[in-house]
């Protein structure tokens, strides 16, 4: 029991079990005493709850006696004579940590089983992703191999050159594919360990947008896709060029992928919120229930899970473009298709350096 | 078993379907790529010989390789014509080929001297003794 103030008058076995207190060390004493010393003040608080409303109920840490922390559930009663006049309070301390332990438990095993339910898709889509560029280097080094044991005078590919540089070019671009893709996990697994370092220099977004363009123009068209751009110039910042080109590449892929056929829009520009690189396609576009969830990790949209891919592009793309302080989103181009823009923020000096360079 | 040589070469992965068809040349077959079950199944219908093989692979836009199957057995005839899976996507392949009624499944990355193997048997069939 407590008095109107908050001192404790009576004390059972019970209290001294969970508290530690024997009933000569603790009446007397307020009840504050069993806060964590910052919230010693939310016990008035308590009590004036109580007293107009009858009664307290809540949850928290507490303190015993040893200073150790127990998880509580507290309830306390506005105790009331014959007249309506508030006398004291009635106190009721239960011991949840056990509980709260166990819940914590429950809690952390099931992060940990989501971790490797995760980490085991990741490994199967990782593996389906490294077999695809494989399967053809290991067919093309076989042809090769085969075209050379052919004896002179046998019609093969080394006697017709052109077929000959077509395998070439296949093994190089699939080894340039499984590099991209051993890159790509690399980047998630500096992500999730926070290792993203970023080198900022002066950098003109219309280059790199341009510059990630050329370099996969080659994929497009081979994906018969159309790659328009337009800027309103150059836009500078301190940005992470090889940062941001690995981004625009990914969603230039993601564009080809999903797109595959028809003409993809990238703008640069800028506008009151900074600079802004816009890549449209003219896919399926996305379902408004997977609009957050594309730029989970490993988060590809359900309707898309016929499509190969690791799933990382979108993942690794916000995390470079929040590590410069701007964002990305995506919608639906009216007509069909998707819209994904980048935004990053400039300074001021940056935004005269702009004006100088547009000068 | 039909005796042409000419086999399907069904897989949405351009390199792939590009690499097969070369290794394939190389031994005298007559390739035909298509890059998804529903492709495969126009060019079947085109065709004016059978193949003597289809090389399928499972993910596939458009149409995958399962439903391709599942096309290909309703059809009295295209259902002759024997399917080799192969695949790099699935916990366990051989499963899900003996699930679609395939007898041969190769997993990505294919060794060319066992693939070239299995379609001979299928597309250059010795004569009986």
């Amino acid at each position: 029991m407590l008095d109107l103030q908050g001192n404790v008058t009576t004390w059972n076995p019970g209290a001294e079990r969970i508290k530690g207190y024997r009933a000569d060390e603790i009446v007397g004493r307020h009840f504050s005493v069993f806060r964590l010393p910052e919230e010693a003040g939310e016990a008035a608080h308590e009590l004036e709850i109580a007293a107009c409303e009858g009664k307290f109920e809540g949850e928290g840490w507490r303190v015993r006696k040893d200073g150790a922390k127990f998880w509580a559930r507290v309830c306390l009663t506005a105790i009331r004579d014959s007249n309506g006049q508030l006398v004291g309070y009635a106190k009721l301390t239960f011991d949840l940590t056990q509980r709260l332990l166990l819940d914590e438990e429950r809690v952390q095993r099931a992060r940990a089983e989501e971790a490797v339910r995760l980490r085991d898709e990741f490994l199967l889509m990782a593996s389906h992703e490294l077999r695809t560029p494989l399967t053809s280097l290991r067919l093309d080094l076989y042809g090769m191999q085969q075209d050379l044991a052919r004896k002179p005078g046998d019609t093969g590919d080394l006697a017709n050159p052109s077929s000959l540089a077509k395998k070439l070019e296949r093994a190089a671009r699939n080894t340039d594919r499984l590099i991209a893709l051993i890159d790509s996990m690399l980047s998630v697994s500096h992500l999730a360990h926070g290792k993203l370092v970023l080198r900022p220099v002066l950098v003109d977004l219309s280059q790199v947008v341009s510059q990630s363009i050329e370099s996969i123009r080659s994929q497009a068209a081979r994906s018969s896709c159309e790659i328009s751009f337009s800027s309103s110039g150059p836009v500078l910042g301190l940005w992470d060029g090889l940062r941001l080109e690995q981004v625009c590449l990914n969603l230039l892929a993601n564009a080809i992928k999903y797109g595959a056929g028809a003409p993809i829009e990238v703008i640069v520009f800028v506008d009151d919120a900074g600079a802004a690189a816009q890549i449209s396609d003219r896919g399926p576009g996305i379902a408004q229930a997977d609009m957050q969830r594309i730029f989970e990790r490993f988060g590809r949209a359900s309707s898309l899970l016929d499509q190969s891919g690791l799933g990382l592009g979108l993942y690794v793309s916000r995390e470079i473009v929040r590590a410069h302080a701007g964002s990305i989103e995506a919608s639906n181009r009216e007509g069909g298709g998707a819209v994904f823009t980048v935004r990053l923020p400039m300074q001021r000096d940056e935004a005269s350096a702009e004006g100088r360079a547009g000068s | 078993m039909t005796a042409t040589r000419s086999v399907l070469v069904v897989d949405d992965d351009e390199d792939i379907r590009e690499s097969l068809i070369g290794c394939l040349e190389a031994e005298g077959y007559r390739p035909v790529g298509a890059a998804n079950g529903q492709r495969a199944l126009e060019l079947l219908a085109q065709l004016d010989a059978l193949p003597c093989l289809i090389l399928l692979d499972l993910m596939m836009p458009v149409m995958d390789g399962r439903r391709f199957r599942e096309e290909q057995l309703r059809s009295p005839v295209l259902s002759q014509i024997p399917v080799v899976m192969i695949s790099a996507y699935a916990p366990d392949p051989a499963a899900v080929a003996r699930d679609l009624k395939i007898d041969e499944c190769l997993p990505k990355p294919v060794d060319p001297t066992v693939l070239l193997e299995l379609i001979g048997r299928y597309c250059n069939p010795k004569p009986a003794d």
